[in-house]
């Protein structure tokens, strides 16, 4: 290869760029090396948890309601709906951040985009949002399309249902709106209408709203039995809708204060109660056993003399000396258990509730089986549990009750099997007792006579309970 | 933690790297240590209640190879910080690996926003902690937490080459673990701490044509009882006596299953009894230990009446943690005594509301089985026609109630004709009870540890007649 003079230049100039072009080179990657290490290694030191805020135009409508139950759980936190009367509790708004969130979150759909199952959690969307005025536009706007007496029949039932049952607040005006127009509905269906006064109904017993209950429990009455025609073949059903109109009627009553209870006293109240439940059967067509199966059903366990309260070991007794329940004080045997733990708060708080109303007018006797057990403190002797068990109920929860603790008998396996098989208490079999550690345990409240008014479950029929109590109370306070 | 052996192999850490990563000599978090990360983490906590702290920290080597050479070498550290907080009964937790003030604190404060997910519940009262005495089981060595990488890397080498010079090749890992684990819980009313280290070895070998494959392997919290040249050529002459297999007709046959083999099966009747549920064998019509609803087989004979299956936390060969998670002491407890069934196995709520005792049996797969003495090749002498089995894989429970199992043979099954070993065969699937295996044993061997990390058991040799294959296998 010849090589002339002046090619040299440009590879002098070259082998002088080469050494400056590498050193940048080198600069370069050190300097990305050392950035790239650095991110990496404050992205592992500087962790930061994530507090991202929802993105709620994004959300479809399952979302938006996972979200709303989600926002009012957390706004809810803390609180105990356990620790507050049912009437109180249903009729308490929804929170605000509830009501922001449900508003926030259903602004981006329109009733006409959705359909099927979606248009349920949208109308429920609107109701938690206190949209109720596109509530009311967007149910008109689908009656006016409503092709069948029938469709809409139903279509008002269901929404009906829907402002009223597990409705926070209940919306009694816009469900009453709507049962208007099942008036002047041909009556195409029958249980459809039925259902829909009966929830409007059971709604306000529920809210202890006697107003309500007042004017709505003729006509409730009324189309359960225009229902009752179509089901008058079903003996069944027909029993147990004369079961239903009783208690209906019953409990309306009380709700009222219309109950021959206050006025007449406890055997005029079991007396009407018997015949209501008994004529309201007859009515169907039915005699004989059913009619007094019925009728002993309708009574609710009442009528019966109470047997004794025999236990192991007493609590808070005011006298050492005399059988319980008491002759001469009206007594509420209630029944619970340790291991029911939080499920039976409602349940205690409803016993609080009715000591602080009624003071000294009320003895409640709390019956309380052993168990071997507490907590985790096993195994422990009968004396020794009772004594965990009274500063569990009278110290620890503060009940302020007659604790009778039941020595619960058991067997043991032999080994290796080793374990223990307890027997019910007998005074639970004879009181017919159930739902102890569920909650929803059984409640027996007692006249000054030592005759059964009532037996029932606190949860459920806490407010019936207290209404009778009062009105026991009433009776005693003007005949004494 | 000053061995010599340690300090040679951090000898050539530059000291910037030492800075950087931390004192190699500190690896593991002390209970001092967890103790100040839970009281800076209760300096942090806001809204009252009780903080808690888990803290699980570790240093782990491992070195995998394959086709004679090594595919990853690797030194890792971790810190695991489990930060709950309980507020009126209700309860939040996050886990971070950070441990620096700032990360902390973020951890305290995710655990107290996803406590409220949590119900309140008064009822979760704190209740008087119960008192237990932890039994002393040996888990640590100093030889498994000191190993140092090169002479792992020198052990593999040793491991590779009888292999690598027989023309096979060889795949497997030599895993060493050592682990600082404590829980700070005011509900547990003790701190407790242990360390514990983990070592493993498994190896297969495999014919360079794919014709024969051997496997060996062990496990211990112990490196020194690890012997990784014995399981180099018990993989190798197991690889060299495989090669080739005949096909033979599934069907019953007499079996000599090998302890690790024996594991496998093993496994699922203790799933049955130590199960991880509230429904003890009592009540679980679907459990094999039950007899009729309400009650248990516990008392009636179950397997073969040489055998005994015993978990004692206790024992020098099985290392474990002598404490659960939420505090319960480990305790020993004979499952099969003499055929017989003594114990079962229950959770502690199951135990509190039936036995009325506040411990339940943990449910660890961690027992010693024995009952015999023999030796395999007793067993291979007395057999006129039979399979010996290596190892099984791929179980799968096919019936709950009857522990009716299935899964292959690999690594290693042998026919075997007039008192000897006569072919390598190919692998079978087996369609077979475990209880009918251990009703049906005619020999048994002495026990000896099997390569289950984390959980040893120590297992004897079995043989067993009628033992039921279903289908050939072309996979070797």
């Amino acid at each position: 290869m010849n090589t002339q003079v002046g090619d040299r230049a440009p590879v002098a100039e070259c082998s002088r760029a080469g050494p400056q072009r590498a050193r940048w080179w080198v600069l370069f990657h050190a300097a990305t090396l050392a950035l790239t290490t650095a991110l990496t290694c404050s992205a592992q030191t500087r962790f930061a948890w994530p507090t991202r805020a929802p993105a709620y135009d994004e959300y479809d409508l399952e979302q938006c309601s996972a979200a709303v139950r989600r926002v009012r759980q957390q706004a809810a936190w803390g609180s105990r709906p356990d620790t507050v009367p049912v009437p109180v509790l249903r009729r308490a708004p929804e929170p605000l951040v509830v009501v922001n969130t449900a508003r926030l979150c259903v602004s981006h759909d329109t009733a006409g985009a959705v359909g099927g199952t979606a248009y349920r959690t949208y109308m429920d969307l609107l109701l938690n949002g206190d949209l109720d005025s596109v509530y009311s536009r967007t149910i008109h706007d689908r009656l006016r399309k409503a092709t069948s007496s029938e469709d809409k029949t139903r279509q008002i039932a269901d929404a009906v249902l829907s402002l009223m049952q597990g409705r926070q607040p209940p919306r009694f005006a816009l469900a009453d709106a709507l049962a208007e127009q099942l008036d002047t509905l041909a009556p195409s269906d029958r249980e459809a209408r039925a259902n829909a006064f009966s929830g409007l109904l059971e709604t306000a017993i529920e809210l202890d709203d006697s107003a309500i209950v007042r004017r709505e429990r003729s006509r409730t009455l009324s189309a359960l039995n225009a229902m009752a025609a179509d089901v008058v073949s079903n003996p069944e059903m027909s029993g147990l809708l004369a079961l239903e109109m009783g208690y209906l009627s019953g409990a309306a009553q009380v709700v009222m204060g219309e109950s021959v209870l206050r006025v007449q006293g406890p055997e005029a109240y079991l007396d009407s109660l018997r015949h209501a439940i008994s004529t309201a059967v007859r009515h169907q067509g039915y005699a004989g056993t059913l009619v007094d199966s019925l009728a002993n059903m309708g009574l609710h366990g009442g009528g019966a003399l109470a047997p004794a309260v025999k236990a192991a070991f007493w609590f808070g007794r005011i006298d050492t000396s005399a059988a319980y329940p008491r002759k001469g004080v009206i007594s509420l045997i209630t029944f619970a258990d340790q291991r029911c733990g939080e499920n039976c708060y409602y349940a205690y708080n409803a016993v609080r509730r009715l000591k602080q109303r009624f003071g000294q007018a009320v003895e409640v006797i709390l019956v309380t089986p052993t168990a071997g057990y507490f907590r985790q403190r096993p195994p422990l002797e009968p004396a020794a549990e009772a004594e965990v068990l009274r500063w569990y109920f009278l110290d620890f929860l503060r009940l302020p009750v007659v604790l009778a603790v039941v020595n619960t008998d058991f067997q043991t396996a032999p080994a290796p099997d080793r374990r223990r098989f307890y027997e019910e208490p007998l005074l639970y079999r004879t009181y017919g007792v159930s739902g102890v550690l569920d909650g929803h345990s059984t409640c027996v409240l007692v006249t000054r006579d030592g005759l059964i008014l009532y037996r029932g479950d606190v949860v459920n029929d806490g407010v019936l309970m207290t209404h009778l109590v009062a009105d026991l109370v009433a009776f005693y306070a003007a005949h004494n | 933690m000053n061995s010599p052996r340690r300090r040679r192999d951090v000898a050539g850490v530059p000291s910037w790297l030492e800075r950087v990563f931390g004192d190699p000599e500190e690896r593991l978090l002390s209970l001092a240590d967890v103790e100040g990360l839970a009281a800076r983490a209760a300096a942090f906590a806001r809204g009252g209640g009780e903080t808690s702290l888990g803290a699980t920290s570790s240093w782990a080597g491992e070195l995998r190879w394959a086709l004679n050479r090594a595919t990853l070498a690797s030194d890792r550290r971790n810190h695991e910080l489990r930060v709950a907080r309980t507020i009126d009964g209700a309860r939040g937790g996050v886990v971070t690996n950070q441990i620096d003030d700032v990360s902390i604190e973020g951890a305290v404060r995710a655990a107290e926003r996803t406590l409220h997910y949590d119900r309140t519940n008064p009822e979760r009262i704190p209740d008087k902690p119960p008192r237990f005495d932890y039994p002393k089981t040996a888990i640590w060595s100093d030889a498994t937490s000191g190993q140092p990488a090169d002479e792992r890397a020198r052990g593999v080498q040793a491991i590779i080459a009888p292999a690598e010079q027989a023309g096979m090749v060889s795949f497997g890992f030599v895993a060493v673990q050592a682990t600082g684990h404590a829980i700070i819980d005011p509900a547990l009313g003790d701190s407790l701490y242990a360390r514990y280290t983990d070592a493993q070895c498994s190896l297969t070998v495999r014919d360079a044509k794919g014709m024969g494959s051997g496997w060996a392997g062990a496990s211990s919290y112990d490196w020194s009882r690890i012997d990784p040249h014995a399981l180099a050529q018990r993989a190798l002459q197991k690889c060299l006596a495989s090669r080739n297999p005949v096909t033979i007709e599934p069907g019953r046959y007499t079996v000599i299953l090998e302890p690790q083999a024996v594991h496998g099966l093993l496994r699922y009747v203790f799933a049955a009894a130590a199960p991880l549920t509230n429904r003890g064998a009592e009540h679980n019509p679907r459990n094999p230990f039950n007899l009729r609803d309400g009650m248990s087989k516990l008392g009636l004979q179950v397997t073969d009446s040489r055998l005994t299956i015993v978990h004692d936390p206790t024992d020098p060969d099985l290392g474990m943690v002598p404490f659960l998670d939420d505090g319960q002491p480990l305790r020993p407890i004979t499952y099969v005594d003499h055929g017989l069934l003594a114990n079962l196995s229950y959770m502690r709520d199951y135990a509190l509301r039936w036995l009325h005792e506040n411990l339940g049996f943990p449910g660890r797969l961690t027992y010693r089985m024995s009952g015999g003495s023999s030796t395999i090749d007793e067993m291979i002498s007395t057999t006129p026609r039979g399979l010996l089995v290596t190892r099984l894989s791929n179980i799968d429970v096919l019936d709950e109630r009857s522990t009716l199992l299935t899964g292959v043979t690999r690594d290693g099954l042998w026919l075997i004709e007039h008192g000897k070993i006569s072919k390598a065969v190919k692998n079978l699937r087996f369609t077979e009870s475990a209880l009918a295996v251990l009703n049906s044993i005619e020999m048994l061997g002495s026990p000896e540890p099997v390569f289950s990390p984390r959980e040893p058991a120590i297992v004897p040799p079995v043989k067993a007649r009628d033992f039921s294959f279903t289908a050939t296998i072309d996979a070797i």
